[in-house]
């Protein structure tokens, strides 16, 4: 609420994190799964005199070099960017919290690039041991950046004891640490051989080695399929109860199926985890000869989708906050409610008061982290059968704290009888022109 | 294992169709992503017979029950709207599938001999699989499937001579009620089934006997290989199934298939009212056009691109083969332009 709001309609000011973040996602992680890939094929390959395959190695740090020190590190930055302007709060919360953790990320990250650049243009220059040597720093950094990372993301789900201790180590070892470190592992592992397999795809098909690599690489999907299964039990085992029943009750009506959107993306993302499964065992493994990158270009898609609704999942079920017990989705401090709730709201809101009414003040800064006017998560698709009485009955619902049934997924409205009146006439206005001159007893 | 192998074999011999499938090559060449497409429509039809099963299992047909029992199904079965999701997209995909299957074909100008038996049969596999989204639409019978039958079956009334009484057969009277929903639900669940099964087995058996046709220009440069059936094309096949599959479990899912108010037969037809993507294009047609002009249009084009292979029928790319590509090419430029005008002119 100390920050001003940054508003995209249509896609929504949320999915600008979300698109630069999946993509990173699906890239650092694979940045970490080649990080082992490249050492460890490197080694087989000296132990057992495979120049062929040191060949190939070379070719792909080239690609894995470009690929994520360039596009890699600059959605990196693009995160930032786009979460100071979307989430200033948490994101000010998240520095202030984990400072001496950016720092040892920032440090490993520096380590990780230039290793890789070292062991990049090492290939020719440098002897073979020296060269391995690098790799393996290059495997040790890229994991260790994600060690740091996990601890911070995973406590905006789960910051468990920290809400009371305040204690850094309580905060970034929180519950769901572990399980959710081993999983990103798991995916790092089979995206290095998604990756692989796309490369080596790209082979000329008379080529043994083509065949070779192609099951060699698939063969680094096989840990994810033995141990994700267990280990996402033991996620949601971690995973609060309240964010559970989000997913297991869902919120949605007969005409939207009767599973919530989260629950269903979460079944989806399990059954194409399994599907990628079955198609790298028919495609590379099974029929390495007949497999073609453009098949390969579709299993880089289905991972990436299931990458995305991984994430995705992840960042709803922590709804309705940014940070769980802490703070709110649009930037409001858990502590803070009951003593602003029925205030004037631009008391607490400073800026804004730059925006032309209350009622456009109000959905900016409490609405529009989440929804869209007409986009996203559109309030034209949800409040479209209300006028403006109805919907200014529905955000005093949202003030009724234990009564509130959406208390779950969304934020509490701040703001006073006026105010709500205000943010209901705008939104009338804006979502049905026209409509508005059924206004609210005043 | 091998003792049991041979009392298998002694009671059914699949010996010779393995022998078949062993020796069964299909050529691969820059154009080869075609040949999935049946396969594809295939895996579709299946996964409409599995989930249809299982609808079946809830439904019930009748002026009373089909929507209270459809709506039953979404919110009180198990994962009932998600049988109901999977039935309604795979519905439409398999139709969409089938029409790249049909387009391809056509281009790779596989309905010439010996193939034109195929091409006929796979028509009318087509002609079925509309028929099914037809009599399917209506059972759940809310307000879309009510209005959007009821100007379907005036369509048909109004073809001349016959059109009232077929109307008449396919309503079970002068009105849309009970006995149509009854009639279209036998026709969706035990007749079309039958036909179709029978259809396509003898599809199938063709495409055995004569293979895949490999187009003239590939054939006469040599620019393909060929590799065995089985294994390697039936994994390639099953590695297609699974993307379908996928791209089938996301629209399912993340857009569930909905259910409208039940239908109100004295209520005026909703704003905006069409009917299925794959019938809009004749929807506005019938608009711009009188039915009786209309009639005539669909039955002469209709005809032209089902006789194809008898006034296209040589095997070289004579005057006659460019005729039929260009006729191809404004079809299907046709059929998508005018679709997208259909839907932009919507009330």
């Amino acid at each position: 609420m100390n920050y001003p709001s940054w508003t995209i309609d249509g896609l929504g000011s949320g999915w600008v994190i979300g698109l630069i973040a999946i993509t990173h996602v699906f890239i650092s992680h694979f940045a970490v799964g080649a990080g082992l890939f490249l050492p460890v094929t490197e080694y087989f390959a000296r132990k057992h005199g495979r120049q062929d395959v040191l060949d190939f190695l070379r070719h792909h740090t080239r690609f894995f070099l470009i690929l994520t020190a360039v596009f890699g590190a600059s959605s990196g930055v693009g995160i930032w960017f786009s979460i100071s302007l979307v989430q200033p709060a948490a994101t000010a919360s998240l520095i202030r919290t984990f400072v001496f953790a950016w720092g040892i990320e920032w440090m490993v990250f520096l380590v990780e690039v230039v290793s890789l650049i070292f062991y990049y243009y090492g290939w020719e220059k440098m002897k073979p041991e020296l060269h391995q040597k690098i790799g393996w720093i290059y495997a040790i950094t890229a994991i260790g950046s994600l060690f740091v990372i996990n601890g911070i993301l995973t406590f905006m789900l789960t910051p468990g004891s920290w809400l009371e201790t305040r204690s850094f180590w309580d905060g970034f070892f929180n519950p769901t640490y572990a399980p959710s470190l081993i999983l990103r592992i798991l995916v790092c592992l089979a995206l290095a051989g998604l990756w692989g397999i796309f490369q080596a795809s790209r082979m000329d098909r008379e080529n043994p080695l083509r065949t070779w690599l192609l099951r060699y690489s698939s063969r680094w999907l096989i840990p994810s399929y033995l141990v994700a299964g267990f280990v996402m039990f033991w996620y949601i085992e971690m995973v609060p109860a309240e964010s559970l029943d989000a997913m297991t009750e869902g919120i949605s009506g007969a005409g939207a199926g009767n599973l919530s959107i989260l629950t269903r993306v979460a079944m989806l993302v399990g059954l194409m985890t399994v599907t990628i499964a079955l198609m790298v065992l028919f495609g590379p493994y099974l029929n390495p000869t007949d497999f073609s990158t453009s098949k390969a270009v579709w299993l880089l898609v289905a991972g990436f989708i299931v990458t995305g609704a991984a994430e995705w999942s992840r960042e709803v079920l922590r709804k309705p906050f940014a940070i769980r017990g802490f703070m709110y989705s649009n930037g409001l401090y858990y502590q803070d409610v009951e003593d602003k709730l029925k205030r004037p709201f631009l008391d607490h809101a400073p800026w804004a008061k730059l925006h032309p009414d209350v009622g456009t003040a109000m959905f900016k800064t409490q609405c529009s982290s989440c929804h869209t006017l007409h986009g996203y998560r559109a309030l034209s698709g949800f409040l479209k059968d209300r006028d403006e009485e109805s919907i200014y009955l529905f955000l005093t619902m949202l003030q009724q704290g234990e009564e509130n049934p959406y208390r779950f997924i969304m934020p509490p409205v701040l703001g006073t009888e006026d105010d709500l009146k205000a943010l209901a006439a705008y939104l009338a206005r804006e979502i049905e022109p026209g409509v508005s001159e059924t206004a609210v007893a005043p | 294992m091998g003792n049991w192998l041979s009392k298998f074999e002694e009671r059914i011999p699949i010996g010779p169709l393995i022998e078949v499938a062993a020796h069964k090559e299909v050529p691969i060449h820059k154009h080869s992503l075609w040949y999935y497409m049946g396969g594809i429509s295939l895996f579709f039809f299946i996964v409409q017979g599995v989930t249809g099963v299982l609808l079946l299992f809830h439904y019930q047909p009748g002026l009373e029950t089909a929507h209270a029992s459809v709506l039953r199904i979404m919110t009180n079965v198990e994962f009932g709207w998600l049988m109901r999701s999977i039935h309604s997209w795979a519905a439409n995909l398999m139709v969409a599938t089938i029409f790249i299957h049909m387009f391809s074909a056509y281009f790779m100008k596989a309905y010439r001999a010996p193939r034109d038996f195929t091409w006929y049969s796979g028509l009318m596999l087509l002609g079925l699989t509309l028929t099914f989204g037809f009599t399917g639409y209506l059972l759940p019978w809310d307000d879309m499937a009510y209005f959007a039958t009821k100007i379907g079956v005036d369509i048909t009334a109004g073809m001349p001579v016959i059109g009232g009484e077929i109307a008449n057969i396919m309503r079970g009277g002068e009105q849309l009620g009970g006995l149509t929903i009854q009639r279209f639900f036998a026709l969706h669940v035990v007749v079309l089934p039958a036909v179709f099964v029978g259809l396509l087995g003898f599809h199938l058996l063709l495409v055995q006997i004569h293979g895949n046709t490999i187009p003239e220009n590939i054939e006469k440069k040599k620019a393909y290989r060929k590799i065995p059936f089985f294994p390697n094309f039936l994994y390639a096949d099953l590695f297609m199934w699974l993307i379908a599959f996928n791209v089938l479990a996301i629209l399912a899912a993340v857009y569930p298939w909905p259910l409208g108010p039940e239908a109100d037969t004295l209520a005026p037809a909703p704003v905006g009212i069409h009917p299925e993507w794959y019938y809009m294009a004749q929807f506005y047609v019938l608009k711009i056009m009188s039915e009786p002009v209309a009639m005539v249009f669909f039955a002469f084009s209709g005809l032209l691109w089902a006789l194809v292979p008898i006034w296209d029928p040589t095997t070289d790319q004579g005057r006659r083969g460019k005729v039929a590509t260009y006729v191809g090419i404004i079809s299907l430029f046709s059929f998508i332009a005018v679709t997208i005008i259909a839907y932009m002119t919507l009330e």
